[in-house]
Formats: structure tokens, C-alpha cells, sequence
């Protein structure tokens, strides 16, 4: 087998190595987020998009998360987790949206157990069976658009 | 013979138990002249617009009132406690648009019932006063702000008035002090030439740099962020305190204009190992250096006893748990006393899960804790607790 050949087989296991390891990644967090779903009671399959976002760990961003329920007020198949030690604060920020679908996670199970987010917000975008995530800067995340696909 | 026993032991137990149950058993003795006793409390009950992050408070007292000003973040705004009572006696937002506009306030300074600075985040554009009815007064506007970059369009600066950084109105000047917002593990970011603290003339309306920078012997070394984050108060004499969250002594800078640096750090027993970094650190690291660190989180000055207390927190075990930084609001407070030559005259541990080391204030009574650690027994969204603790010379 020549080196150019072996060089090539290499770069394929490579390849398939870092695809299966990134869908492993995938399946874990689908399994963790689904897992997330089902104790605060919801079915997560039923929505295209679920955005998990530390409260706590900015006490001035809440203009910046306003902003950001207001871009995406419309999207029915987002589906918001505000992980917070306060129902209260959680209460306050999603007051004025009636119309999006919000969540609180107060145990703050999705940040502290599961590891579905660090301090900045993420969101889970599903690809048919798999939630992919997608990590932001909470600074940037007030501008963020979910874009929403009627079938 | 029996019974005596009994009795004595009983007895012995009872004094052992009672003498914990005084609450001033948080106050341990030691070999410092002085300490801080729990003589009472404040329970500040919380509205429905109102959370338990006490972060930005400011403490206001005259002849006829001592208030507790709490920047509420959830209605741009502010609310006003009677100290006294702990009752909520005004409560006013801050407009986002038109006269006084202040969309995102920042923090605030107290100077007096007709004038209550109001700052805007990131920015000094413009300062906004409004009264203690909530009403606006006029608008200071500077004509040439410093920037966070030299030669940035955006006149963006990252200029801080909170409990432990306050915005200080002296002499004509409002006095900041500026956290930078680069990188704080890259060592060519930590030079001596960074100044972290500037003034607004108020006659000029421009801002000038002080010649105050990181502790030398953490310049030219990345640290973990927090160990370079400050704060600052004066006292009586004009001196102003400088403390940086990771250094174990504070500068000073007298009217004239000397620097002198003092030890205000804890004891040996309680001092841990600030290594510097080497490039950016993985978040687990950072985390690790924050729980098994003591950082200094503010220095208050207390003007009707003239002493000094820096808030600090005990190193504890990481934890797998620890997930992020807010872990540190669990760790256990304490308390670093300074006379007025800044002499170390007490160090106080406070009772564990109990107290968290922000919204510390200074009030007639003594330094007022909140019981805000989130392994509290009694925590609730619904109040906040102080104890109040009396400087006594044990």
C-alpha cells in the first residue's frame, strides 16, 4: 500500500472519527434535553427550536433578553427555558409575552445537572430525531432571529 | 452523687448550647483587639417588581433619615428603604426615552434627597439627576469622555457605580473606577499602563485618568479575571482605599496625592495560593481557583465608627458541582477590620450558609450582611434579612 494511499485511509478514519464523535455530542445532548423535557412536563419533539438561558448569570441583561422575546415573539415552535434560582425573576421577564412559549427551570437542572448550558445562552435546533446545539454570546443574543419554517 | 453529675453535665451542656444560641458565637475571638457582634436585624419585605439581588445598593442618611437606595434592575429604576423599618417608601422607574432617558441604568450616586446621580451603562454620554421623588432634575453632559480603546469610535467605557465600586462625588469630580474589557489571562494585558480609575471635572465636563493600576506584583502575568477586579471607598480625610479582589493588601492614596499599600488580607490559617495563568484558562479552572481562592470583594468605610471592613470570602473543596462562578456566592463570608491608619485590627468569620458576600452596607447601627447564601435555611423571594453587626473592642 503506497503512503499517499495510507495517508488517505487515515484522513477517512479521521474524518468518520470526528462526524461520529460530533453526532455522538448530538445524541447526548437530544437524550439530556429530552431528559430536561420531561421533568418540567413537556414534550420538547413538539417544538423545532428550544432556547436555554441562564438567568442568573447576568442580573442586568434583562433588557437584552426582552429584546430578544420580542424578535421571537411569533415563532410558535420555539420553546424558551429560563434556568433561574427566582420564579420570580422568570416570572418578571416573561410577564409581557403571553404568546411565547416559556418554561422555568428553577432547580436549574438544565445548567446544573444535565450540562445543556454554561453561562452563556444556547439554543437546540432540531434535525429531524437530533437537537443540535448552538452556543451565543448573551451580549449578541438580543439580536438573534429563530428562524421558523411552516410546513 | 449521680444526680450531681447529672446535673453538672447538664448543666455544662445547657451553657455550651446557650452560649451558641446568643448570636455572637459568629464572632470568634481572636488575637486582633477588635470584632463584630450580631445585635440585630433589618427584614426588608420584597414587592412583586422587586428580586433578591441586592448587587447595587447605596446607603443615604441626614438629620431626619437613613435610606437604602437598591438599583432594580427588572424596572430600570430604583426603590428607596427606610433603613429603619426596612419599609419600601418609594419606588421609580427610570425613563428609557425622553427627558432623563437612561435605558439601561448602570448605577447610581446618592448625594442628597434633591440629587441622585444616575448612570448609564457603558456609557457617560450623559448623567442624569433625578430627586428622591423619582423626578428628573437636570442633565450633566461631558464634552470629552475617556475610552475603553485610545483610538475607538465609540466612546464605550466600562466605568462602574455599585455597592463596592462606587461613583464618588467629591470636590467638584465624580470619582470611577473602570473594569477593563480585555482578556485578563494574556499577561501584556495587565501592564502599568492601564489606569482603572478616572475623573469627570465637573467644571470642565472632561475625564482625566488617576495614576492608579494593578498591583505591581500582578502586572506583566494573565490572572484569573476576578483576582483584578476592584473596588474603592473613602474615608473622612479624603483618602481614597483601593481593593483589588485578588490581592491581599489595599492601596491608599491620601489627598495629596502619595500611595501607600497596607495588609488586609487574612490570616495565615485562611490564605490560599493565587497562581497566575498562562494564556486563557478552561472554564473548570477558573472555577477551581475561585472556590479554593479568599477573595476580597469590597472594602466599606464605616464614618460613624472610622474604621474599614473589607468583605471577603473563606476558601472551600471544588467540587464536581461547582459549574460555574456564581458557585462563590455559597462560600462562607468574612470579614477583614481596618482602623483608621489601616491597621488590621479584627478578621471575622460569619456563621456558614448563611451570608453572601454582596449587599454589605454601612448604616448608624453597624455593617449590615444580607443572608442571601443560596443554601440558606430561610431563603426566600419574598424578603431580604440583614444582621447587623456591632463593632465591639473585645
Amino acid at each position: 500500500m503506497s503512503g499517499r494511499t495510507t495517508n488517505i485511509m487515515l484522513l477517512i478514519v479521521f474524518l468518520l472519527s470526528v462526524f461520529s464523535c460530533s453526532g455522538g455530542d448530538n445524541d447526548k445532548n437530544t437524550t439530556r434535553l429530552i431528559e430536561l423535557g420531561d421533568e418540567l412536563g413537556y414534550d420538547l419533539y413538539r417544538f423545532e427550536s428550544v432556547a436555554i438561558i441562564n438567568v442568573d448569570a447576568c442580573p442586568s441583561c434583562s433588557g437584552d433578553l426582552r429584546r430578544f422575546f420580542v424578535k421571537n415573539e411569533k415563532n410558535p415552535s420555539l420553546l424558551i427555558i429560563l434556568s433561574s434560582q427566582s420564579v420570580k425573576k422568570c416570572e418578571f421577564l416573561s410577564r409581557d409575552f403571553e404568546h411565547l412559549n416559556i418554561l422555568y427551570d428553577v432547580d436549574q437542572k438544565a445548567f446544573k445537572h444535565l450540562k445543556l448550558l454554561d453561562m452563556e445562552p444556547v439554543v437546540y435546533i432540531r434535525e429531524e430525531k437530533n437537537f443540535k446545539r448552538n452556543d451565543y454570546r448573551l451580549s449578541d443574543f438580543s439580536e438573534l432571529w429563530i428562524e421558523h419554517y411552516s410546513y | 452523687m449521680l444526680n450531681r453529675a447529672f446535673t453538672l453535665t447538664s448543666l455544662a451542656l445547657l451553657t455550651a448550647i446557650l452560649s451558641n444560641c446568643t448570636g455572637e458565637s459568629e464572632s470568634r475571638k481572636n488575637d486582633y483587639s477588635h470584632t463584630l457582634v450580631k445585635r440585630d436585624s433589618l427584614k426588608i419585605d420584597l414587592d412583586f417588581r422587586t428580586t433578591f439581588e441586592f448587587q447595587n445598593i447605596h446607603y443615604y442618611e441626614d438629620d431626619s433619615v437613613e435610606l437604602l437606595a437598591q438599583v432594580n434592575l427588572n424596572i430600570n429604576g430604583l426603590n428607596l428603604y427606610d433603613v429603619s423599618s426596612g419599609n419600601l417608601v418609594r419606588q421609580f422607574e427610570i425613563p428609557k426615552v425622553g427627558p432623563g432617558a437612561t435605558p439601561s441604568v448602570s448605577g447610581i450616586s446618592f448625594v442628597n434627597l434633591d440629587s441622585i446621580l444616575v448612570y448609564q451603562k457603558m456609557s457617560l454620554a450623559a448623567v442624569n439627576i433625578f430627586n428622591a421623588k423619582g423626578d428628573f432634575v437636570s442633565r450633566i453632559r461631558p464634552t470629552r469622555v475617556l475610552r475603553e480603546r485610545e483610538n475607538s469610535k465609540v466612546p464605550a467605557i466600562n466605568h462602574q457605580s455599585s455597592t463596592y465600586t462606587p461613583a464618588v462625588l467629591k470636590d467638584n469630580r465624580i470619582y470611577f473606577s473602570r473594569w477593563a474589557l480585555f482578556n485578563f489571562s494574556l499577561a501584556r494585558n495587565i501592564s502599568d499602563q492601564y489606569p482603572v480609575e478616572f475623573y469627570l471635572d465637573l467644571e470642565t465636563l472632561e475625564t482625566h485618568k488617576l495614576p492608579v493600576y494593578f498591583p505591581t506584583w500582578m502586572q506583566n502575568s494573565g490572572w484569573n479575571m476576578l483576582y483584578l477586579l476592584h473596588g474603592k471607598t473613602v474615608d473622612k480625610r479624603g483618602n481614597f482605599v483601593y481593593s483589588f479582589q485578588g490581592d491581599d493588601s489595599v492601596t491608599v492614596m491620601t489627598p495629596e496625592g502619595t500611595q501607600k499599600r497596607f495588609y488586609a488580607g487574612h490570616s495565615e490559617s485562611q490564605q490560599s495560593n493565587k497562581e497566575p495563568y498562562i494564556g486563557s484558562e478552561p472554564i473548570e479552572q477558573e472555577i477551581r481557583d475561585v472556590m479554593t481562592n479568599t477573595l476580597y470583594w469590597g472594602i466599606l468605610y464605616d464614618k460613624y465608627r472610622d474604621v474599614f471592613y473589607r468583605i471577603s470570602d473563606v476558601p472551600v473543596k471544588y467540587l464536581d458541582r461547582h459549574r460555574s462562578l456564581l458557585d462563590s456566592y455559597e462560600k462562607p463570608v468574612s470579614v477583614v477590620i481596618l482602623n483608621s491608619n489601616f491597621k488590621k485590627i479584627g478578621e471575622v468569620n460569619l456563621t456558614e450558609d448563611t451570608y453572601v458576600f454582596y449587599g454589605a452596607f454601612v448604616g448608624k447601627k453597624g455593617l449590615y450582611i444580607p443572608r442571601l447564601n443560596p443554601k440558606y435555611y430561610n431563603f426566600s423571594e419574598d424578603h431580604v434579612t440583614y444582621s447587623v453587626y456591632e463593632l465591639i473592642d473585645q
